[in-house]
């Protein structure tokens, strides 16, 4: 099978600076794949460098065979690359269908349309997306009045709405009750179950991590330092060394 | 996050007038919400075609003058209050919707209903060729842009006096003597604005409308999700200009004239003043406001000469303690029961939680 | 056309960039600190003119210079009364609350003059010292428009050394960064937004004040001044004083232009400056970008 996603040798320098240095990295259709690493090793640089806010200094992103480098970030959306972001990014006085609905409509190619009827044949749709990630009772409750953890959720959903074939997920997690993240962590695996989606993550909670990925890639000072199934990972004397802390997980 | 001179640090999004969450947040209304607005709206309408014959002469020109002031309104709140864009230059396509009646009269002799079809077709072309470099800008930038705009278009035409008679504006029987009847015109303005309120109506329930409102909302996220901003937030600016065109048209056959000052902008500020009173949340909101502020001068400056000084005062007070209007103090209401929805649900997570702790 | 005539161009010019400059270093001082646009800030200026007009009164130019001195005081202390009762609900606020907030205070200030001052505009005359005109190469210009435009001179040397050189310039550029953080070192932010508004309503009685020789005094002064104004602080960039200088001096260059070659466009030349600046820089020539 071909990898879905491929980075080659991607690198960005801010000065003399080295954020990323020469990572490559290939996913498979289906996988979920975490990125992880200490704060600082480059995993925020490299999501932006996927999703086209940074322009990389050398090195290539592929999605299902499509260059996607140098892209702007709503082009390598279109292009099936979608972000989740880490910071709560939702539409606060639109319903929650309604946000999803925007971003299947903007997809769809029909966000100038003036037929109503082009948003009520997408109903179906919407709802499907929203009981995938159990915001169905939800619908026409506003977006700011969400808890922290729908927000998240519905921001997965507006992403799922642009129908995505990766999602990058940047700390799923962050900010949530134990709750709350056992459901991102059920809703994580829903999504490649029922809608086959790849996933990419990083994250910093290692339950989360070791729960849920295939492979994980870990990065330290830009550069990857081991990948392989999370057992291969938590048992590598270096990644321990480095990363871990010293204390076998 | 409170900060010592008691505002808030947080960014509200543009448009976003209302202190939090509190009022008319959405315009979704429940099945039995919407037979009761519809029944309210069959009752309104009833009334406004027994007005036409029952109503004083006064009292009908009152209504006119509101009317048109209400597709204005509603014209204006497209920009404002849906595309999250304060526009202090929505004038210029009201004045140029009266002025192409007027200087069509004036030059051509141009019969009068070819040129009130073309007032807001030229309307809507001069609000694209203003949108596209307006909307390079944002924010205030916009606002005082939009106003340069109408102050540009109102020196014009006031200096340009062989083209458009000045400051004395264009008199004469621009509108046939069908409508210089006010009862007839009663019901040609109020047709045609119901017809323009209904398909304002239909854009912003329309999937364009729910993408303009996402972008109001949330600029960065709707560019992320694949949503060309400047190409919405143009055509927004091109249909209410079309629509400020034809109150334009409405204005002419109101007054029969046509004057500079239609074009600046303090006539910019008649509008942007209807739907704050009014509430900017609600569609007819606006309208509301029209009316209001047209039977409150008429009203006021008939006692007083102190018009103005009651009018900023009412003016600041909306706007320091009601800037969701009055529309918005109705569905406040409404607005309460959701957010006291929202707070059970954040108890029952927290409940979840500790029940999770403890097994 | 004699290099006379252009030269006397100019500086009539030069003198209207002057007193426009005080008002709009006013508006955009209020703007850097506190991001808020203040459209009662013609009628401030409006309330100077008036102000020196009264004082003056029949007294034909003795009592000028004290008039022209306390008048702007009157002003500053109408500018705190506005901040302390308005303003400072509105900061922070949505652009639309702000806008309309400050119409409404120059509707009920216009209504006041009216009452106080009637309709009748006034006139006052220049103080005899500065009564004379100067000739350059047969034209003659008037003497107090040169002092004008020494005064607008003046003004800005004296904001630039109080911005760069005091301690409360000091804290005013830092309540823009990070008011918050000034707050904790010590600062009555709430004191010092008072005392910068009531510094830019000066600025705006100084500019309406010294005006009066120079034109009629009426009650449409206001309207007419905050437009030109604004079109000064946008184009030079809104929050900067050095903007606003550069401003006033593009739209004088373009009014003596329109004047001497466009005379029927003129009045229109302020206008699109604006939106030729505008549309090749959509902050202004030294604005910084804002996304609020």
């Amino acid at each position: 099978m071909n990898p879905l996603l491929v980075v080659d040798d991607i690198t960005k320098k801010f000065g003399g600076f080295l954020a990323v240095d020469g990572v490559s990295l290939s996913v498979d259709a289906g996988e979920i794949h975490a990125v992880i690493g200490p704060n600082g090793a480059g995993k925020s640089t490299l999501f932006k460098l996927l999703t086209g806010v940074y322009t990389p200094t050398r090195g290539t992103v592929e999605v299902s065979g499509t260059a996607v480098t140098g892209m702007r970030p709503h082009g390598v959306a279109r292009a099936g690359l979608v972000q989740v972001f880490q910071t709560s990014s939702i539409f606060p006085r639109l319903t929650v269908e309604e946000s999803v609905a925007t971003s299947l409509l903007a997809t769809s190619g029909m966000s100038m349309s003036l037929r109503r009827r082009d948003w009520v044949r997408l109903r179906d749709e919407v709802a499907s997306l929203l009981g995938d990630v159990g915001l169905l009772d939800e619908a026409r409750s506003i977006a700011a009045a969400l808890s922290h953890g729908d927000q998240r959720a519905l921001e997965v959903a507006v992403a799922l709405g642009c129908r995505p074939s990766v999602l990058l997920l940047d700390e799923p997690t962050a900010g949530m009750s134990p709750f709350e993240t056992e459901r991102m962590v059920a809703l994580i695996k829903t999504l490649r179950e029922v809608r086959g989606v790849t996933i990419v993550l990083s994250e910093h909670d290692m339950d989360v991590v070791f729960g849920l990925s295939d492979r994980v890639t870990v990065m330290h000072h830009g550069q990857v330092l081991r990948v392989g199934s999370p057992v291969e990972v938590a048992n590598d004397e270096q990644v321990i060394a480095v990363y871990l802390g010293g204390e076998r997980v | 996050m409170t900060v010592p001179w008691g505002g808030e640090l947080a960014e509200e999004p543009v448009g976003d007038n209302s202190r939090g969450h509190s009022a008319a947040e959405s315009e979704w209304v429940s099945p039995r919400g919407r037979r009761q607005q519809i029944a309210w709206l069959i009752v309104l309408v009833v009334l406004l075609l027994l007005g036409g014959r029952t109503l004083g002469v006064t009292n009908v020109e009152i209504l006119i003058d509101s009317m048109q002031f209400a597709v204005f309104a509603c014209a204006t709140n497209l920009v404002i209050g849906y595309g999250g864009l304060v526009s202090f230059g929505q004038a210029v396509f009201y004045g140029i919707g009266a002025y192409t009646i007027g200087l069509t009269w004036m030059h051509m002799r141009l019969d009068f209903w070819i040129a009130f079809g073309a007032a807001p077709i030229v309307a809507g072309i001069a609000a694209l060729l203003v949108g596209l470099i307006v909307l390079r800008t944002r924010g205030l930038y916009f606002a005082l842009l939009t106003l340069a705009f109408a102050q540009l278009c109102y020196t014009v035409t006031l200096l340009q006096t062989g083209f458009t008679n000045g400051s004395t504006g264009i008199f004469g029987s621009l509108i046939p003597s069908l409508l210089v009847n006010p009862r007839n015109a009663y019901y040609f303005v109020f047709g045609i604005s119901a017809v323009a309120l209904l398909a304002m109506w239909f854009v912003i329930r329309s999937p364009f409308g729910l993408t303009l409102k996402a972008i109001r909302e949330n600029r960065g996220r709707a560019e992320a999700i694949g949503i060309n901003v400047f190409r919405h937030q143009l055509a927004a600016f091109v249909i209410s200009g079309f629509f400020c065109g034809l109150a334009g048209g409405l204005f002419v056959i109101y007054d029969n004239a046509t004057y500079p000052h239609l074009l600046d902008w303090i006539t910019s500020g008649f509008p942007v003043f209807m739907l704050v009173i009014g509430g900017m949340a609600l569609f007819l909101g606006p309208a509301l406001g029209a009316l209001v502020y047209t039977v409150a001068y008429t009203e006021i400056s008939q006692r007083t000469q102190q018009w103005e000084l009651i009018f900023g005062i009412v003016l600041v007070i909306v706007a320091l303690f009601a800037p969701e209007g009055l529309g918005g103090l109705v569905a406040a209401r409404t607005g309460r029961r959701r957010s006291w929805h929202a707070l059970l649900r954040v108890a029952r997570d927290r409940y979840d939680v500790l029940r999770g702790d403890r097994v | 056309m004699s290099w006379g005539s252009i030269s006397i161009a100019l500086l009539t010019s030069l003198s209207s960039a002057a007193s426009l400059f005080m008002v709009a270093a006013g508006l955009t001082l209020i703007f850097g600190a506190m991001r808020v646009i203040n459209l009662a800030h013609g009628s401030l200026y409006m309330y100077g003119a008036f102000a020196v007009a009264t004082i003056v009164g029949a007294a034909s130019g003795e009592r000028f210079w004290f008039a022209v001195a306390l008048a702007p005081l009157g002003v500053a202390a109408v500018g705190v009364l506005i901040e302390v009762t308005v303003m400072r609900r509105v900061y922070r606020r949505d652009h639309l609350v702000q806008l309309l907030s400050t119409y409404g205070i120059s509707l009920i200030m216009a209504d006041i003059a009216l009452s106080l001052w009637g309709g009748s505009p006034r006139s006052v005359s220049a103080p005899a010292i500065l009564a004379g005109a100067i000739t350059i190469a047969g034209h003659t210009f008037p003497e107090y428009e040169l002092f004008l435009i020494g005064v607008g001179l003046a003004v800005g040397l004296a904001l630039w050394l109080l911005l760069a050189r005091t301690p409360l310039g000091w804290r005013i550029r830092a309540s823009v960064e990070d008011a918050e953080l000034l707050s904790v070192q010590g600062t009555n932010v709430r004191l010092l937004y008072t005392a910068v508004f009531g510094l830019g309503a000066l600025l705006a009685g100084i500019g309406g004040a010294l005006i009066t020789p120079v034109q009629g005094v009426d009650l449409g002064m206001g309207d007419s001044i905050i437009v030109a104004a604004f079109i000064v602080a946008v184009i030079g960039g809104l929050g900067s004083i050095a903007g606003a200088a550069l401003g006033a001096l593009i739209i004088a260059v373009f009014e003596m232009v329109g004047t001497l070659w466009l005379p029927s466009w003129a009045p229109a030349s302020l206008y699109i400056a604006m939106i030729v600046v505008l549309a090749l820089k959509p902050w202004g020539l030294l604005g910084v970008k804002d996304n609020s």
